[in-house]
């Protein structure tokens, strides 16, 4: 009688824990992902994003994911001259459209890093294979920074990769991130209207 | 982000005045979709839906004088933009100025298609009213009219009314100067004014560059046109500071030695090493020195292309090279260039 109770008991634990686990499953299927489209707090670091970890932050900002590309016309005339003039091989990309995301991202003086290279620019995002979605955050002549993340429920982790032509890139720079609001592209547009005043153009 | 009011303000007066201006002055040269048999694409392989070129004429009225600049350019079309059986129409563009004259002509032959119409009316920055949106009013009434089968309807002249200057000293033109804005033909010069059109973006279809054996693009001598555009350019360099001042000397120095010396060199086509990646200029060399090579188009569209690769030089010839990773090369230049 009393094994009997206990195995029930085991069972009614079991099942529980189960149905548990199920409902947990299913509360968590049931948190709708915001997706994509969202404004991103995020950080590029060296080897990692914690300190504790030897970890070091190169640079910090925004990165904004729209759900549809839009043109530069839409800008204010400050921002759009900005973008045009001074990133006009990011923004103007030939042959990849309109775009759909823009950044702003602001690093120390003292480091000499690729990361942050282009302080604000519009660029656009695209899926790169499963859920890896591909990110330009610089375009120089010859050279280019490109992130490359997941995004899991608010969460966004992945690599910041330079380019340079016939040179071996150095080791990617790890990126995190964490979805704030909605897409806000006016942090883009205003920052693009700081750094214009500030190159005096 | 919107506009701001003034501006919204005062491109509804100028389609106000645009549409008056139509009113009073559309009876220009017919504008009839070329028969389908007749196209006049300026790209024999456009005819087969490749990717196409037109050649459209600009004119503009300088400044406080009554002289008249004409001028030539090349407006390029995918193949997804040609009309099948080849059709094209004539779009027309007219700026009439405050005092009600005309400053401005903007003629192209284009292919007869909503795509191809919607990039000219970009070219143009024409928002609204423009030959996009003309063609697609044309199509919702062709099964009641017959419209275009017929060849009876014409494409209206697009007219546009900049904003008086002394009102918005800061909204933009309703359309670019003309492509190749520096320099001047067929009515005296433009001032040597080194303006370049802004591009529109989407605007760019190219092929790729031919590439060597070894996958590099192959380089071609720079034409005497573009060496004098050169020269315009590097006159326009700002001397803020001192490495601006410095680059805008070595830029002079190579190009003084001439068109026949080689130091600047252009590739045409999109450079692509990899799919994801892009080359829009570099520095080369040969027993005389330095070469300076770039992108042929985008060399006009990127304001620092130029300078960048003049920085490059500065680094090596003062030596500062020698103690900075290519990383810290690149991160010196991108943060100096913009002040020339």
């Amino acid at each position: 009688m009393v094994s009997a109770l206990i195995s029930r008991a085991i069972l009614s634990t079991v099942a529980m824990a189960l149905v548990g686990g199920e409902a947990d499953a299913q509360a968590r299927r049931h948190v709708r992902s915001p997706g994509v489209p969202g404004t991103y707090a995020v950080v590029i670091c060296r080897g990692s994003c914690d300190p504790a970890r030897g970890g070091q932050v190169l640079t910090r900002g925004h990165l904004v994911l729209e759900a549809s590309p839009f043109r530069l016309t839409t800008l204010p005339d400050a921002a759009e001259r900005y973008f045009r003039s001074v990133t006009a091989l990011l923004a103007l990309a030939e042959g990849e459209g309109d775009p759909n995301a823009c950044f702003t991202l602001t690093r120390p003086t003292s480091l000499d890093v690729n990361a942050g290279q282009e302080p604000v620019g519009v660029t656009r995002w695209t899926k790169a294979s499963g859920d890896t979605i591909r990110v330009q955050l610089a375009r120089g002549s010859h050279t280019s920074y490109t992130a490359r993340f997941v995004i899991r429920g608010i969460g966004l982790r992945g690599v910041g990769q330079a380019w340079a032509w016939q040179s071996e890139g150095p080791p990617a720079d790890v990126l995190e991130g964490q979805r704030i609001g909605p897409p806000d592209r006016s942090l883009c547009t205003r920052a693009a209207e700081r750094r214009l005043r500030e190159i005096g153009r | 982000m919107p506009k701001p009011p003034i501006s919204r303000r005062l491109r509804s007066l100028g389609s106000a005045l645009g549409f008056a201006a139509l009113l009073v002055a559309c009876q220009d040269l017919p504008t009839e979709p070329s028969a389908p048999d007749t196209p006049r694409l300026g790209s024999t392989d456009g005819l087969h839906r490749g990717q196409a070129q037109v050649v459209c004429t600009y004119g503009w009225k300088q400044k406080n004088t009554p002289l008249w600049v004409v001028r030539a350019d090349t407006l390029y079309f995918p193949r997804s933009e040609l009309a099948v059986s080849g059709q094209t129409v004539q779009y027309r563009i007219r700026t009439i100025g405050p005092d009600g004259l005309l400053v401005y002509t903007g003629d192209c032959t284009v292919p007869y298609t909503e795509g191809a119409l919607r990039r000219v009316d970009r070219h143009f920055r024409v928002r609204e009213n423009g030959g996009a949106d003309q063609f697609r009013a044309r199509q919702s009434m062709i099964t009641t009219q017959g419209c275009v089968q017929d060849d009876m309807c014409m494409l209206d002249p697009i007219y546009v009314q900049p904003p008086p200057e002394d009102d918005c000293p800061t909204c933009e033109e309703p359309m670019p100067p003309p492509p190749n804005g520096d320099g001047g033909t067929g009515g005296g010069s433009n001032n040597g004014s080194t303006e370049e059109p802004p591009l529109q973006e989407g605007d760019t279809i190219r092929d790729a560059c031919v590439k060597n054996s070894s996958g590099v693009c192959i380089n071609r001598a720079v034409r005497s046109d573009e060496f004098e555009r050169l020269k315009v350019r590097i006159g326009a360099v700002r001397e803020d500071t001192h490495e601006c001042r410095e680059v805008k000397r070595i830029l002079q120095g190579m190009h003084g030695q001439g068109l026949a010396a080689g130091r600047f060199e252009f590739f045409d086509g999109y450079y692509k090493p990899s799919p994801d990646e892009q080359i829009f200029g570099y520095n080369s060399e040969d027993q005389h020195g330095r070469i300076l090579v770039y992108d042929s188009y985008w060399i006009w569209n990127d304001p620092y292309l130029l300078v960048h690769e003049g920085l490059h030089v500065y680094l090596h010839e003062t030596g500062m090279k020698l103690s900075m990773t290519r990383d810290q090369q690149e991160n010196w230049i991108r943060s100096r260039q913009i002040y020339c």
